[in-house]
């Protein structure tokens, strides 16, 4: 099906992308994929990538792309925070429906991208009809606690212990400064706005409909997850919870095929199967 | 970023290949030409490529950063490419930046697989302006007969649940999966197939005589490429091959810190200024 | 608990968390995680969050160490050292 890519601009920056459409026939809906951040961007983007290729193959439209300072955009990943994320998200699903107006809007997130994508489709326009989380983010902190393991546990295999004190991490981006992320620098800025992060209900606002959909060894249910679906309910909104048994193929090396992921999602968004 | 990053796509094998072409607002006749890992994509780890190709910009250097077959944005396969099929991509990219840009001159970046792809790429390109191979693995009869493999647990992983479904045993049935995926899940030690070492055999024979410039860079805290660092100055050594090579202290496979990329950076830079612009006459 | 118990319920830990497809009998107790199997990093996170799930343990950062992780059978000591740790004293007879 036809792949373009893509350039627009957010907050004076531009912004590359891939847009995903149908061969033939009118777009249905027109949905918009919220990339994760950091390092997950890059292992989770083939993923990503062929789940568009099967919603486009069904009749839908899909936009990939990059926030400002992040991936093939422009900008520097430290000059930029949780909000101005928010705002490329808003320009790029203003992007699309230019493009589509008539079609539904719906937008997909992973990750932390689920998280912003939650924030934006909870607005109380509520700009998207649709909204398929996976594995969300929920709290920010624990987001924060749980990549700074992850550093130190790559110096414990580079160096046989780990070197860098969490304290000592959080003490620096409390005072202002800028820490070192495996090659990203993460400013302040970002830790507070993350540090504030907290998508435990109850929800001021939240979607009309979506699914969340968890990605647990064995498919078991993930306790945070089930609270943020029953949560959802309770506001009215209708919310699907599925868990599959995915690996978290954002965070690994090697390419992972994802098949029930994907699989699960394209059932649920179009109700196909096969 | 300015106005002269623009998206690009080619063709390789009826693919359609996505990358990102970088124009210097002063440029010079010289290209660098990305490659990244196995599983990686255009960004380079950490978006080691991006920023390396935005610095290469204000050097008045092109650079095209694109996704292999398979991988990233563009068409193909995921599970099904090979190393050939990346020098065949890397071969159509090198056309492809030249024909766009009218280039002469064209270095390769690679890391990690991608710098056998690299030296694969020069042995029918041996009129590249050089190779500067970041982590490269050993290939062909450089490898170490222990190397055992990182990436085995996840073939295992990935391709074992692939297996269990007919679709994928009627495949190999049929011949339409490389066996050697189906037996890198099977073993728990990585060997290549004869026709893998062959190849890359074929590819470093062809290196021999390679007369550009090559500059490897190496972490030292890495445990899979200390053995190809020292395979690698060896073959170089030997037959008399224009190369320097450089370890960053403490630095892992893919230089996940700011100070060790910069460090990448700034040896990848000096080295194209010294060696490789100043050969061709001009000043850095 | 017995030994043979833990090194068991470590390795059930390992395949359901890697999401490994080989049955947890074939991991053998003293090859290396790293170097044999390829744990790297990332399955490193998924195991340690898992320990502590299963055995409700914390694990610290000043605790990472490689040796901890070399093996099962370092796993193994390492978790019966925290369990111990953590495990409230026996009473003591009185006479």
């Amino acid at each position: 099906m036809p792949e373009t890519s893509v350039v627009f601009e957010s907050g004076g920056r531009r912004l590359v992308g891939l847009l995903q459409t149908p061969f033939e026939g009118a777009v249905r809906e027109r949905w918009l994929f919220a990339y994760p951040l950091f390092e997950e961007r890059k292992s989770s983007q083939r993923v990503l990538v062929t789940m568009g290729r099967a919603l486009a193959a069904s009749g839908r439209a899909v936009l990939l792309f990059d926030y400002r300072g992040c991936g093939d955009s422009e900008g520097d990943f430290e000059a930029f925070s949780l909000p101005h994320w928010q705002a490329d998200l808003q320009t790029a699903a203003d992007w699309l429906a230019a493009r589509f107006p008539h079609a539904r809007p719906g937008i997909l997130g992973l990750r932390l991208g689920a998280t912003l994508a939650w924030r934006e489709a909870a607005r109380p326009e509520k700009p998207f009809d649709r909204v398929v989380l996976w594995s969300p983010v929920v709290n920010g902190q624990a987001y924060l606690v749980a990549e700074l393991r992850r550093k130190v546990m790559k110096e414990m295999l580079t160096f046989g212990a780990g070197q860098s004190r969490r304290d000592d991490l959080v003490r620096k981006l409390q005072a202002g400064e800028s820490v070192d992320f495996d090659g990203y620098a993460v400013s302040s800025s970002l830790f507070h706005d993350l540090a504030e992060w907290d998508s435990t209900p109850p929800f001021p606002s939240v979607p009309p409909e979506g699914a969340i959909i968890g990605l647990t060894p064995q498919a078991r249910p993930d306790p945070a997850l089930v609270r943020w679906a029953e949560a959802w309910q309770q506001a009215e909104g209708r919310c699907t919870l599925q868990f599959v048994a995915e690996p978290p193929f954002w965070s690994l090396i090697g390419l992972v095929p994802c098949t029930a992921l994907i699989r699960t999602t394209r059932f649920w968004i179009t109700g196909e199967t096969g | 970023m300015t106005a002269t990053e623009v998206p690009f796509a080619f063709s390789s094998s009826g693919l359609t290949l996505r990358g990102l072409l970088h124009r210097p607002d002063r440029p010079r006749d010289l290209g660098v030409l990305f490659l990244h890992g196995w599983s990686g994509n255009r960004l380079g780890p950490h978006r080691l490529f991006v920023h390396q190709a935005r610095r290469l910009a204000a050097m008045g250097v092109f650079s095209l950063r694109f996704d292999f077959r398979g991988r990233g944005e563009s068409e193909g396969e995921t599970f099904s490419t090979s190393l050939e099929d990346m020098v065949t991509d890397t071969l159509c990219g090198l056309e492809a930046f030249q024909r766009e840009t009218g280039l002469r001159r064209i270095v390769l970046v690679g890391i990690c697989s991608g710098c056998k792809v690299a030296i694969g790429a020069a042995a029918q390109r041996p009129d590249l302006a050089g190779l500067a191979l970041w982590s490269a693995e050993a290939m062909g009869p450089l490898r170490a007969p222990t190397q055992s493999v990182r990436k085995t647990l996840w073939a295992l992983r990935a391709y074992a649940r692939k297996l269990a479904t007919l679709e994928t045993w009627t495949k190999i049935l049929t011949g339409r999966v490389q066996t050697r995926f189906v037996r890198k899940a099977l073993m728990t030690d990585e060997r290549p197939t004869l026709n893998e070492i062959r190849r890359e055999a074929a590819w470093l024979d062809a290196f021999r005589s390679f007369q550009s410039p090559v500059l490897f860079v190496y972490g030292g805290n890495d445990p899979d490429t200390a053995a190809a660092a020292r395979a690698y100055a060896a073959f170089c050594t030997r037959h008399g091959l224009m190369w320097e090579m450089h370890e960053i202290p403490e630095a892992n496979h893919s230089f996940y810190s700011l100070r060790w990329s910069g460090e990448v950076m700034d040896r990848t830079e000096r080295w194209i200024g010294l060696r490789v612009i100043r050969s061709d006459g001009e000043s850095p | 608990m017995s030994d043979e118990t833990l090194e068991a319920r470590l390795k059930r830990l390992i395949v359901d968390r890697l999401f490994l497809q080989i049955p947890p009998s074939e991991i053998e107790d003293d090859k290396k995680l790293v170097q044999d199997y390829g744990v790297d990093s990332v399955s490193l996170f998924e195991l340690v969050v898992g320990l502590e799930e299963e055995f409700g343990i914390r694990i610290e950062d000043r605790e990472f160490h490689l040796r901890h992780f070399e093996s099962v059978s370092a796993l193994a000591r390492f978790v019966r050292a925290k369990l111990d740790a953590a495990s409230p004293a026996a009473p003591t007879a009185s006479s």
